[in-house]
């Protein structure tokens, strides 16, 4: 049942349109569905409800009331599902004083007792309603695979309860003009309206809907788990939950939408003084991408990782779990690569130190005073894997000015116009010093290209 | 309609573990008809990384074909609700878990389980727990001559959780895990690791930034050539204890003891040694080798006077600080190393007082350092 009154009064009127008399009947006709299509980016739930009224011959009065929700007044919109031509929309009234109401005028050619009921869709946007992706990863003791599950949690702040609705979850970025929260407190008029908010779910977007709905339909039941059907809807990707789910307000529900076993990843370290200061990092790297799997079980690569927390343990062969972190991933296109961060690792040891500082190329002006000079230093770093496994790390060291690595130990390689990197594997107890020579440009030997 | 079965579990200050079976409609949310109250098989909690506490408790749920209610509370304890997740261990059928809902105002949620088969479930549900401090540290006895040391390892927990556990495994991630009972707001001290005759080296450093007087450090191999080097000491405070010539027990300092991965070292600064005397005076500090209007370069002659009052040879290493520009050592009466364009260590031997001399011998050392293209 719900909550808050959403009330939907059917008035039927004799004569013409002018004469809005009411005559002593009035019902409330249940919803036959609800469909609720949450987008993540924005505060916007698309509504789309069907009913079934009674109508007779002649002006119909409709009355529809929201109050104590957080519909967008100006979204609401009314449409016919059966009888054809026989019934038409005349017209929509905000009564004046009346706040959160609007009457609809429908003339009729159906009988309701000789023709049936007629199907109507009611749709509307509404705020308060969210959904959040979440993730759990099982990342295996030899940190060469994972498990990953993915979950979607719907939260409804709406101020409306949800009963045996369909929910549909949209990922990505919509652009609004002004918020849903906002219109719905604001009481703005039907003439406001513009066509670009209808045009979500306009044609083309409607037929995209009905191929995820149809996919839903073909998608087997397994052991009473539902399926989330995924499809890909111009730059956004809609998620369908199979089936229907009741969030009454200031509920939430969180439901499973994948599990992966076997994914391979790559468990490195990172040195970046610019993050972290002189602290190696532990990071998980992973693809959204298809990967070898037995039959029957799922992959990642068919539709993207919508931004959300990602908690990773790490399982040991007990089936014991370890808590690594918790980071919030950003949202990962098919094919992308995501690299987590699983905080400081004190196992992996860094002394890094500056050997020895030269200056050299001093100039002086005609006044005597230094203008110009280049600095020759030597760096060490020694590294000690203290970890049980053979690890990769890679270093990152950022310069200021005018500089260039004149020799070093190891291969380097620029990632910016600054910073370039080191890259070395590690066998466990291993310990690798780096050395390198980094000169420097100062004051007026800046404009000298010669190195 | 589909009946529920519907199962709940609270975790809340002396209602440990209550975990009950109910028969409801599904479109009822009053929780009736409870019959069953299984217990926690095993509770154990890792000690991860940093200060994160990872609980898994392990029950066997009595689940009925089709659509299960599982409800899960935690008034009154520091759970982090988006934490908690089930596990199926061990089930006669397939066992899925369909969905988790979250009620308003209430520290609960409820899993729908969709179960092939009547029978028990072996499940687990892990979350994450706050409030459970952890401390570990170490009590370090020296022999009389201070070649050797006992070390014990102490893991304290403090459960300020809210809740009561029983039978609880705590998993340390090193040495042995442990089985204890620990009531709310409780703290239990225990001996982790035992490390007997370890060999330790012994030292004196100088650093004038620190003061006066030398320090004495013990440094503790955590290698396996050292009898230990089986996994990483934390970081935790070591009290350190010598015996006596008749074997007592006497405080000798404390220190804190940084995290030590295998094959590393930890230092502890044990105390002052006031049985050596330093005094560090710069003898000369003059510019030279001017050019233009600044640019020049310096000389420096760093001179220390040392006496050893003790009865034993010692090695001092002095700590010496330079201001990370150009520099060179261009003279020195001791073996140096230059450890950085800002720190560089001398080391000097220093003889035993000789018994029954009237005076100490004084060593003077003293060191050059020029430093280059000043302005």
């Amino acid at each position: 049942m719900k909550r808050f009154v959403l009330l939907f009064s059917l008035v039927l009127l004799l004569g013409t349109g002018s004469a809005f008399s009411a005559i002593d009947m009035t019902t409330l006709p249940p919803r036959d569905t609800v469909q609720l299509t949450i987008y993540n980016g924005e505060d916007i739930t698309l509504v789309k409800e069907s009913r079934h009224l009674s109508f007779k011959k002649g002006i119909n009065r409709i009355q529809f009331s929201w109050s104590n929700t957080l519909i967008d007044p100006t979204s609401i919109r009314f449409a016919f599902k059966s009888h054809g031509d026989k019934v038409e929309l005349l017209d929509t009234i905000y009564p004046p004083n009346r706040k959160e109401t609007l009457i609809w005028h429908i003339d009729s050619q159906v009988n309701s007792r000789e023709d049936g009921a007629v199907k109507v869709q009611i749709t509307y946007f509404t705020s308060g309603i969210s959904w959040a992706a979440d993730y759990a990863a099982f990342l295996e003791e030899d940190h060469k695979t994972m498990g990953l599950d993915g979950y979607v949690k719907i939260i409804n702040h709406s101020g409306e309860d949800y009963e045996n609705a369909q929910f549909r979850l949209i990922v990505g970025r919509i652009n609004l003009v002004e918020k849903i929260a906002a219109l719905a407190q604001k009481g703005v008029m039907y003439r406001d309206l513009n066509g670009k908010d209808r045009a979500l779910y306009g044609k083309g977007y409607a037929n995209r809907v009905r191929r995820a709905e149809m996919a839903m339909e073909k998608a087997k039941k397994d052991g009473g788990q539902r399926a989330i059907v995924k499809e890909g809807l111009s730059e956004y990707f809609i998620f369908t939950i199979e089936g229907t789910d009741t969030v009454k307000h200031r509920w939430q529900k969180r439901l499973p939408s994948f599990s992966v076993k076997g994914l391979p990843v790559e468990v490195f370290y990172k040195l970046d003084d610019t993050k972290w200061n002189q602290t190696i990092h532990k990071l998980l790297r992973f693809k959204n991408n298809k990967h070898e799997v037995k039959k029957d079980e799922k992959t990642l690569g068919s539709e993207p990782l919508p931004d959300g927390v990602i908690k990773v343990f790490t399982r040991s062969k007990d089936n014991t779990l370890w808590y690594e972190a918790s980071q919030y991933m950003k949202y990962a296109g098919i094919g992308q690569e995501i690299d987590v961060d699983l905080g400081p690792e004190d196992r992996m040891l860094v002394e890094r130190k500056r050997l020895r500082l030269k200056k050299i190329n001093v100039r002086l002006d005609i006044h005597g005073s230094v203008i110009g000079w280049r600095t020759q230093e030597f760096f060490q770093t020694k590294i000690t894997n203290r970890l049980p496994l053979a690890s990769r790390l890679e270093v990152y060291r950022t310069f200021p000015g005018k500089f260039k690595i004149i020799e070093s130990t190891l291969d380097f390689y620029q990632d910016d116009h600054d910073t370039y990197y080191f890259s070395m594997n590690l066998k466990p107890d291993e310990k690798v010093t780096l050395r390198y020579q980094v000169d420097t440009k100062n004051g007026k030997n800046r404009k000298n290209n010669d190195w | 309609m589909q009946p529920f079965t519907r199962i709940r579990m609270t975790l809340a200050i002396a209602l440990a573990a209550f975990l009950l079976l109910a028969v409801s409609p599904r479109d009822s949310q009053a929780r009736i008809k409870l019959v069953t109250l299984p217990d926690r098989d095993k509770i154990t909690m890792q000690l991860c990384r940093g200060d994160t506490t990872l609980v898994e408790e392990q029950r066997v749920l009595n689940l009925k074909r089709g659509e299960n209610l599982i409800d899960f509370a935690w008034q009154n304890t520091s759970i982090d609700g988006s934490s908690v997740q089930i596990r199926i261990v061990e089930a006669g059928g397939t066992v899925n878990v369909l969905n988790v809902s979250y009620p308003p105002g209430e520290s609960a949620l409820t899993w729908e389980v969709n179960c092939e088969k009547d029978g028990p479930v072996l499940v687990r549900i892990s979350y994450l727990i706050q409030r459970f401090g952890r401390d570990y540290s170490y009590l370090v006895t020296a022999d009389n001559k201070e070649t050797e040391l006992t070390i014990r390892c102490y893991t304290t927990v403090k459960n300020w959780t809210g809740e009561r556990f029983a039978d609880l495994m705590v998993k340390l991630g090193f040495g042995s895990d442990f089985t204890t009972d620990l009531d709310n707001l409780e703290a239990r001290k225990r001996l982790s690791a035992k490390f007997l005759k370890i060999p330790v080296r012994k030292d004196y450093t100088f650093d004038h930034q620190w003061g006066e007087y030398a320090r004495m450090f013990y440094h503790i191999e955590n290698t396996k050539a050292n009898r230990m080097g089986t996994f990483a000491l934390k970081s935790g405070k070591a009290r350190i204890y010598i015996k006596d010539s008749k074997g007592e027990e006497v405080f000798l300092g404390e220190d804190w003891g940084a995290a030590t991965p295998r094959g590393e070292t930890m230092d502890l600064f044990v105390g002052l040694a006031r049985d050596i005397k330093i005094k560090r005076k710069i003898m000369e500090n003059i510019n030279f080798n001017h050019r233009g209007r600044s640019l020049h370069d310096n000389r420096k002659v760093f001179l220390f006077e040392i006496e050893n009052f003790k009865d034993q040879e010692i090695t001092l290493q002095l700590k010496e600080h330079f201001d990370g520009g150009e520099w060179k050592i261009t003279k020195s009466d001791m073996d140096h190393e230059i450890l950085d364009t800002e720190n560089a260590t001398f080391s000097v031997k220093l003889p035993a007082r000789q018994k029954d001399a009237e005076e100490v011998k004084k060593i003077t050392v003293q060191y050059t350092v020029e430093s280059y293209n000043i302005w």
